[in-house]
């Protein structure tokens, strides 16, 4: 079956040949000669989808998308309820999203499906409390740093994938233990020089 | 927030500050490229995936873990095989050995892309074609299965 959608090299962009879906072993792109291995789903194979008559809005008995006035409505927002034509329902997971609250989504960052970033504060926490702690001295500014990073972004989840969040607990315990190292080292130094004193 | 079960796909790149990898959820598949400290989130759904495009490509990537594994390597066999006379011609051989591991690793190189209607989306995290096939293996079944369901009817 010929596939009703051209796949174009990674390379050099030019449409790659039918022949590349007959096989799956290595050949070469006839304009930059990159060996290339396709494996095909059929979604290469389903016909682009295209508006058909039936899609506008006839009035009367139908109802038209919120933005196109011109278009019959085929769903509702999940969020707001607004109709929505084909072109303006977003599938996100499970709902259909109206462009307004797909965007008030991401901005937000409510909805974890369609987050696009998040920095770790629970690894740069370990970081700063494991590498100030090798150098010993400069753990006396990274450990209240690593603190300062543990509680202030304690509810701030970690990466998406990650579900056990032992970086946190481990920087908060390494800092810790720093602080009570320069504690017991201030101490000692005030007691010894108490006792140079009282000599 | 509804919370979405991941499951790691095949390759895995432990670079000094980039961590890339992918994962599999019930309807895409989620890139995660970034650094260490900063996750960027890229997902492809799998009903979108039109193919899987591989290019062989000499590649190379230096992981964290080589620094402690070349001089652990060294120590350990020039300490236990070799006599102090003999021990800089262990250490250059695994040098050699090493390298030439290198040079075979890089040789069986790739670069993985999904294929959509918008694009190509590399794969990272995927960088050898054994890693390749494995991740090819792992998709595919899953990847004609949501293309071959039926549309749900509400």
């Amino acid at each position: 079956m010929a596939p009703t959608v051209s796949l174009t090299c990674p390379e050099c962009g030019f449409e790659l040949s039918h022949v590349f879906l007959e096989t799956p072993d290595f050949q070469g792109c006839k304009v930059c000669g990159t060996e290339l291995s396709v494996r095909a789903f059929p979604a290469c194979f389903q016909a682009p989808e295209t508006i058909q008559p039936a899609d506008l809005f006839r009035g009367e008995e139908e109802t038209s998308c919120f933005h196109h006035a011109d278009k019959k409505a085929v769903d509702a927002c999940s969020r707001c309820g607004k109709f929505l034509c084909a072109l303006c329902s977003v599938e996100i997971g499970t709902e259909l999203l109206c462009p307004e609250c797909l965007i008030a989504g991401e901005t937000k960052g409510a909805d974890q499906s369609l987050e696009r970033e998040r920095t770790l504060y629970d690894s740069i926490a370990f970081a700063v409390a494991v590498i100030t702690g090798i150098t010993i001295s400069l753990s006396i500014l990274g450990a209240p740093a690593a603190l300062y990073l543990v509680f202030r972004y304690w509810k701030r989840p970690s990466s998406i994938v990650r579900r056990w969040q032992w970086r946190k607990y481990a920087a908060l315990i390494i800092a810790l233990s720093e602080v009570g190292f320069w504690i017991f080292i201030f101490l000692s130094m005030f007691q010894q020089g108490r006792r140079g004193t009282t000599l | 927030m509804n919370s979405v079960r991941y499951k790691r796909l095949p390759g895995r790149i432990m670079g000094f500050v980039a961590t890339p990898s992918a994962w599999l959820a019930g309807d895409h598949i989620l890139i995660i490229g970034g650094s260490r400290f900063n996750e960027t989130y890229q997902r492809v759904y799998l009903k979108d995936i039109r193919a899987l495009i591989l290019r062989k490509k000499t590649r190379f990537i230096f992981q964290w873990p080589y620094l402690f594994l070349i001089p652990a390597l060294v120590t350990l066999l020039s300490s236990v095989l070799a006599t102090r006379q003999s021990a800089g011609v262990v250490a250059f051989g695994l040098l050699l050995l090493v390298i030439g591991i290198g040079f075979a690793t890089a040789q069986f190189g790739c670069v993985l892309y999904l294929n959509t209607a918008v694009g190509n989306v590399m794969v990272r995290s995927v960088a050898s074609r054994i890693t390749a096939r494995r991740f090819i293996a792992a998709v595919t079944p899953v990847i004609e299965s949501a293309q071959t369901r039926p549309p749900e009817t509400t």
